[in-house]
Formats: structure tokens, sequence, C-alpha cells
């Protein structure tokens, strides 16, 4: 059998240059490197194991397709999570288009109530490890809408600004703004067991 | 040391290496062994004549495929790969024809029921390192499990 | 007590993240000073801001290595393997090999003294200069195949519809 030099070692700008000259090892070390991160964004988008875990594949499927696109202006973690991002989103919209019209109308009308909230102190962490704080807010994150939920894993976690997460998003700054605005006041109330006002 | 010398000699010895290697890969004797294997996540069925694949076989499936158990459900030896076709039974439904088409490729046909399913054309020297030919498909009979055809080369 | 009105509450989000020009956030710096509503709407968006971004959830993917790549490589060779009426060979598409084999094989000769031409460069592993060649005369199947030079394994699988 030949031999072939062990990928695990070499750094990502090497695995990426070997990729994008057809040599699938090296692909597959990339992958085994950032599939959690991948899938881990794709399962906060998309909140299902089965979606995310398609997501993400279809992800490094396309990944693969488009290395030659790949400049080295991000980092190849950071350009393929743009790519899950794209999908989970494009996923995310043809579920909505078999959603009841109703659900969106609530949706927004509780964003009104949020306005009105009363402030409360954000300090969730107390008595509690660091484990159970990322529990808790993986349990808060659920609780929200999709595009609530989009725009605040793309602030707060991809760290866009307002303008790339409406590209992204395909709405305007003010609904940004107001998806943020919402998202950010819901977590704070789940954070702290505030109970919203119906 | 004379550089001058030494790099072309240097160079010339590595040719010849390849060259001998191309050369035993083109007239040498191929000979292989064809395994029909069954993979399933049920336990070891009650049938006595299927026989557990070796380890470094499963936990090569095991890293491409799913399932957890590969059972051997035959294993024949091909004799000489020649230019001519030769077919080999691997169970009722089962048989494969082997040929050689020229000194560098080997032409694997794969029958199901009688039907030819795929025809593959493999390098031989791939087969002459060591490697292994794996074609696969879904079990038509049981939902959720596949059959597999090995080709590998043939101990001595 | 007095509600600020949603328009300031989304400026004053806007001015906790960097999202305001000059003027505008120096505005929002003197609101903030005087209005104790606005600065505690502030700290709350701020806090919550924080906590996120210093605990998102850590997940990893609940498949193993080997059976999740397997699929996504079974994907790729699909999308890797020619459409049947592809698969004739056309004479003109090998004349794009001719140039770069012949000058690798002339660099060659060039090197060696008192050689003998070999095999040309060895492929690369993994590339589909070492896929098998397939042929399907069933309309009904389709095949993904690709070859791992670390396994030793040339895979190929064939689906009925």
């Amino acid at each position: 059998m030949s031999k072939v030099p062990d990928k695990s070692t070499a750094n990502d700008e090497t695995l990426v240059a070997d990729s994008q000259k057809g040599d699938l090892e090296a692909f597959e070390e990339l992958v085994a490197r950032h599939r959690d991160k991948i899938y881990a964004r794709a399962f906060s988008l998309m909140r299902n194991e089965d979606d995310a875990l398609d997501l993400s594949q279809e992800a490094w499927v396309k990944g693969w397709q488009r290395l030659s696109q790949f400049q080295g202006d991000s980092s190849f973690v950071t350009w393929m999570t743009r790519i899950v991002i794209n999908l989970c989103l494009d996923e995310l919209r043809k579920q909505k288009r078999h959603r009841l019209e109703s659900i969106e109308q609530m949706e927004e009308e509780v964003g009104g109530v949020e306005r009105q909230m009363p402030v409360v102190v954000v300090n969730p962490t107390e008595n509690l490890e660091r484990a159970e704080v990322r529990q808790k807010i993986d349990w808060a994150l659920g609780q929200l809408s999709a595009a609530h939920r989009t725009a605040l894993i793309l602030h707060e976690f991809e760290e866009l600004e307002y303008k790339q997460i409406a590209k992204v998003m395909g709405c305007s700054i003010g609904t940004v703004m107001s998806r943020l605005f919402y998202a950010r006041r819901r977590m704070a109330a789940l954070m702290t067991g505030q109970k919203r006002e119906e | 040391m004379n550089y001058r010398i030494a790099v072309p000699i240097l160079i010339c010895l590595c040719w010849l290496e390849m060259v001998l290697e191309s050369a035993g890969a083109q007239t040498g004797e191929l000979r292989l062994k064809a395994q029909l294997i069954w993979a399933t996540d049920d336990d070891k069925p009650k049938d006595k004549q299927l026989k557990e694949v070796d380890a470094e076989l499963t936990n090569k499936l095991r890293r491409f495929y799913k399932w957890k158990n590969y059972w051997e459900v035959s294993c024949r030896e091909t004799g000489p790969v020649t230019s001519n076709s030769q077919k080999h039974r691997l169970s009722p439904k089962c048989e494969t024809e082997l040929k050689k088409i020229d000194d560098s490729t080997v032409e694997v046909k794969l029958y199901g029921e009688g039907k030819l399913v795929k025809t593959i054309r493999q390098p031989i020297k791939l087969l002459l390192r060591g490697e292994f030919l794996v074609l696969g498909g879904d079990d038509k009979e049981k939902y959720d499990d596949a059959w597999f055809v090995v080709f590998s080369l043939a101990k001595p | 007590m007095k509600i600020i009105d949603f328009d300031t509450q989304l400026r004053l989000q806007s001015y906790l993240d960097g999202e305001l020009d000059p003027a505008q956030a120096k505005e929002m710096a003197e609101l903030l000073a005087k209005d104790s509503q606005a600065h505690l709407l502030l700290q709350e968006l701020k806090a919550t801001s924080v906590l996120l971004s210093g605990n998102e959830p850590a997940l990893r993917v609940p498949e193993s290595r080997e059976f999740y790549w397997s699929k996504i490589a079974r994907a790729i060779a699909h999308e890797m393997a020619p459409a049947p009426h592809e698969r004739r060979r056309d004479p003109i598409s090998w004349l794009g090999w001719l140039v770069p084999v012949s000058a690798a094989g002339l660099v060659v000769l060039m090197l060696s003294v008192g050689g003998q031409f070999g095999s040309g460069p060895h492929p690369r592993a993994g590339t589909s200069a070492e896929a098998p060649e397939i042929d399907s005369p069933l309309d009904d199947t389709s095949v993904m195949s690709f070859h791992s030079a670390t396994e030793g394994m040339t895979v190929v699988w064939i689906s009925s519809y």
C-alpha cells in the first residue's frame, strides 16, 4: 500500500491547498477538524438535529465543489460557515412558506409587547456553572422564532454588521434592528426567568 | 563526492526502479480473491456457513459504511486473470466476470440474477499494491441491509 | 415613568453595536448621561450581548467521524460521476492531456542518463485519475465511486431506483 503523508499535522492552509488540487483525504481532514463548528451553526439556526446534519453535510459537499472560489480572504472555517448559513436560511425560507399567516402575525405582535417590557438585570450566571449557562442559552434560543434567532446568531455569534445581516437575511436594516432588539430583550427575560406579558 | 556523477546515477536508479515496478505489473500474474459479503446491524445469523469478515476489511468497511456487522457469504479465488473472460459464481444470484483488458487494466463485470449490472475497469497497479475494490448496493430483500463484493489480491 | 419611544430604543441598540455615525453617537451619549431609563436599557442590552458572546452553546456532531464523512464522500462521488451519455471517450478531450504529458516525459528524459521511459508522474491519490471507469447497462441504477489511497480502497456504490 502506498504511504500517504499524515494529514492530521498539516495546517488548514496546506490542507485547503491540497484539497484544491483534488486531494480528498486532505478535505476529509478539514471536515474532521471543523465539522462540529459547522454542525453547531446549522443546529443553532434550524433547532433540529436531522436538518442540521443534512444541511451541514450539504455545506461540505458545496464547499468541495466551490473550493476553487476560496481565495483565503477569510479563514476556511469562516468561509464554510457562510455556506452553511446560506443553506440554512434557504431551508428556513422554504419551511416558512408552509406556515400559517396567523403565526407570523402573532410573532410581530409579540415583538410590540417587548418594547414596553421593564428592564431586567441580566445576571443569569450567578450560581451556575458555565456548562449550565450554555445549556440555558441553548434552551432560550430555542424559544425564539427562526427570524429572531437568526438575527441574534448572525450578530452575536457571527459578528456581522447590520447591513451584512440584512443582506444575508434578505430584509431591510430596519427589520434587522427590530428583530435583534426583540431577540435580545426576549433572551434577557428568558435567562432571568421573567415571564413575557401577553 | 562528485555530485555531477552521483546525481545522474541516483536519478537513473530511481527510473530503473519505476520501470521495473511497472514491468512487474505488466507481465506478472494477477490472482484475485472475490468475497461476497452481507452487511447488517442484526446479530449473527443462525446460518453457520456465514463467516465473520476479517478485522482489517471490517474496519475499512466501517470507515465508509454505517453497518455494524459484515458476514462473508462466499469467497472464490480466481486463478490467473487473463485476456480471456472468466466467470465466477459467488451465489445463486451473483456472478462476476474478470478479464485483463491490457497490461494495466482489469475489467470486472457484475451480474445480478443473470443480468449485467455494472462493468468496472480498475487499474491493476492498485490491486497489486494490496488495495481493495469494493462494489456495494442495498439488499433488495432485506430493508436496511447491504451486499458487497470485494476484490483483493489472492495470497500466494 | 416615561417610556422611551421605540425609535430611541433602537438607536440605543445601534449605539451599543457601534452602528451610529459620530454625530448620532454623541447625541446618544448625551441622552444616556441624563436619562436613567435609557441607561438601564443599555445595560440590559449590553449584559445580554456579553453573556451570549462568551457562552455560545458548544455542540458536537452526533455521528462518528467515519459515518459523517461517508455520506459526504458519497455525495461528492455522485456529483463527480459523469452522466451515462458523457462516459463514451471523446477523442478530442484526450488531446488536452497530450501536451502536459509530453512535456513531463521530455523533462524526465532530459534529466535521466541511460534510463528508459517510465510510466510518467504518478497521479495524486484520491483524484479521478485513480477512480475506476464504470459502465452501467441498466437504466434504473446509478453509481457513486471514489478512491481512497489512505484506506487502500476503491469504492463503487450501486443504487437502484
